[in-house]
């Protein structure tokens, strides 16, 4: 998105592959080497087209042999289905795993986990479910026989939750500081926010008991829906929307969001300061953003809206403000 | 995005095709997958895709337009999926998968997905040429002689296959 000037000319495109097909006949000479340096300096379009051949190249020499010509090679077929979820599994049976079940005969389980502003991390548990951490992300995990607990400090995480022997593994439970979640289903996501919790019930129900409040006062949140717990209450509930998990595509959703509640999901991803202006507070958003890159957001903002971006301290504090 | 574009009429347009459509394009989407969660994802990138175009005061028939943008993401999404399958079979016979680090097979898987994007369109016998050339690392000579072509084609197929990478590349491409 919000690229410019994304075509190069034809002709020097081309010239790129000829020169990229010289040298892979026989190793350019000195002479040769000179006029491809003459060339990409000729015109811009030459650089960009080098330079993307330069790039191609680059990528393709990091990939192994074996596995490119497996993948790469393999027959079409568009509509073949795989089973979600199950390359997440394969390619989290690294490391993790391994390391956790040298710990087996101790039957005990316990680690701390936590992403930096604008990382997102995938860990899989010693009972092969699977988390998405999102951005300044804290949990703790304490599994044994008897139970298997997860303590979200701060930040968002999905869990995908994985079937288990019930001998082996107690029952599943997620602790956030307004109270505790028990997942019926495989996959949900909570958040830790300001004095809330949300979560959304995205395959299977959860059951949710807020810290300070009695037994009777337990609630369920169906499969579908997310909701919002006070320590004393569910706060609302309602169906999922398509925003509520959009980070998980590493995007920043809106529908209608006032400016200022915008800014600060936005901080969220961004280091320093970002400021909004009274004037513009109130200010609608809808669309969906990038949080790889928040100055692209600001960027997108301020085309899309009579808002600017003023910069100081070299970007680290910005201010929104009208036109 | 295009600077002539009304910024106000930008925006309001796409308030409205967003609040107007995305429920059903949602349950559209949906019936298509099956799962939940992927075509929320989708239905996201969706109108994403159309916000980053910068076209959305241009739509006329937005059911239609929506339709036929969210057919090409769900199938990219199964193109995804099919790579994903063939990357899995493979590794899982390895003889000793642990050894592969898992950033180190998101970053390959990543690679992977880049490069099959940009020979997707190309015909058969091209891409089979160029994989030979650029992951078997084969001389043209010997393609040609193990295709039973000439060097000639072999050159024409490589340029083909070249130029279609170098043109489908952004200037960002694999960052």
């Amino acid at each position: 998105m919000n690229k410019v000037n994304t075509t190069v000319a034809k002709h020097s495109l081309e010239k790129a592959a000829e020169w990229l097909m010289k040298s892979e006949e026989a190793p350019l000479s000195s002479e040769e080497q000179a006029q491809l340096e003459q060339w990409q300096a000729a015109s811009p379009d030459n650089t960009r087209a080098w330079l993307r051949a330069q790039r191609l190249m680059g990528q393709v020499e990091t990939l192994p042999k074996d596995i490119a010509a497996a993948v790469l090679n393999r027959p079409d077929n568009e509509a073949r289905r795989v089973a979600i979820g199950k390359l997440a599994l394969l390619l989290a049976a690294g490391p993790v795993i391994w390391g956790s079940y040298k710990t087996v005969e101790t039957q005990q389980w316990t680690a701390d986990y936590r992403t930096a502003k604008g990382e997102v991390q995938d860990i899989t548990l010693p009972d092969g479910s699977l988390v998405k951490l999102n951005t300044a992300t804290a949990f703790d995990m304490n599994f044994d026989r008897h139970s298997r607990l997860i303590t979200l400090r701060e930040g968002e995480i999905r869990l995908q939750a994985a079937s288990v022997n019930a001998n082996e593994f107690g029952p599943l439970r997620i602790q956030t500081h307004e109270g505790t979640l028990s997942p019926h289903g495989s996959l949900l996501t909570i958040r830790q926010c300001e004095g809330t919790t949300q979560l959304a019930a995205v395959k299977g129900d959860v059951h949710v008991a807020p810290r300070l409040a009695t037994a009777t006062d337990d609630k369920v949140i169906q499969s579908g829906y997310q909701a919002q717990l006070s320590s004393y209450a569910l706060l609302s509930s309602q169906l999922i929307t398509p925003e509520t998990n959009a980070w998980i595509d590493r995007m920043l959703a809106a529908n209608k969001m006032p400016l200022k509640e915008f800014a600060q999901e936005v901080s969220r991803y961004r280091h320093g300061f970002l400021r909004v202006s009274p004037d513009v507070e109130n200010l609608m958003v809808s669309g969906s953003f990038p949080t790889s890159n928040t100055d692209t957001i600001l960027t997108m903002l301020t085309h899309t809206y009579p808002i600017k971006a003023t910069q100081h301290l070299g970007g680290y504090w910005v201010t929104l403000e009208a036109v | 995005m295009p600077q002539n574009a009304d910024p106000r009429a930008q925006q309001n347009a796409m308030h409205a095709l967003y609040s107007d459509n995305h429920s059903w394009l949602y349950t559209w989407i949906r019936k298509r997958l099956d799962n939940q969660f992927d075509a929320a994802d989708l239905t996201q990138d969706t109108f994403m895709r159309i916000h980053s175009r910068q076209e959305a005061d241009k739509i006329h028939e937005p059911r239609a337009y929506l339709v036929t943008v969210a057919k090409g993401i769900i199938s990219h999404f199964y193109r995804r999926k099919s790579l994903e399958d063939a990357y899995l079979e493979y590794v899982a016979l390895l003889p000793d998968p642990v050894t592969r680090s898992q950033e180190h097979a998101h970053i390959v898987l990543q690679t992977l997905e880049q490069v099959d994007t940009l020979l997707n369109d190309l015909p058969h016998n091209v891409k089979k040429v160029f994989l030979m050339s650029q992951i078997e690392g084969k001389k043209y000579q010997e393609i040609a002689d193990e295709m039973g072509l000439s060097l000639i084609s072999i050159k024409r197929y490589m340029k083909q296959a070249y130029v279609q990478c170098l043109t489908l590349m952004e200037d960002d491409f694999f960052e």
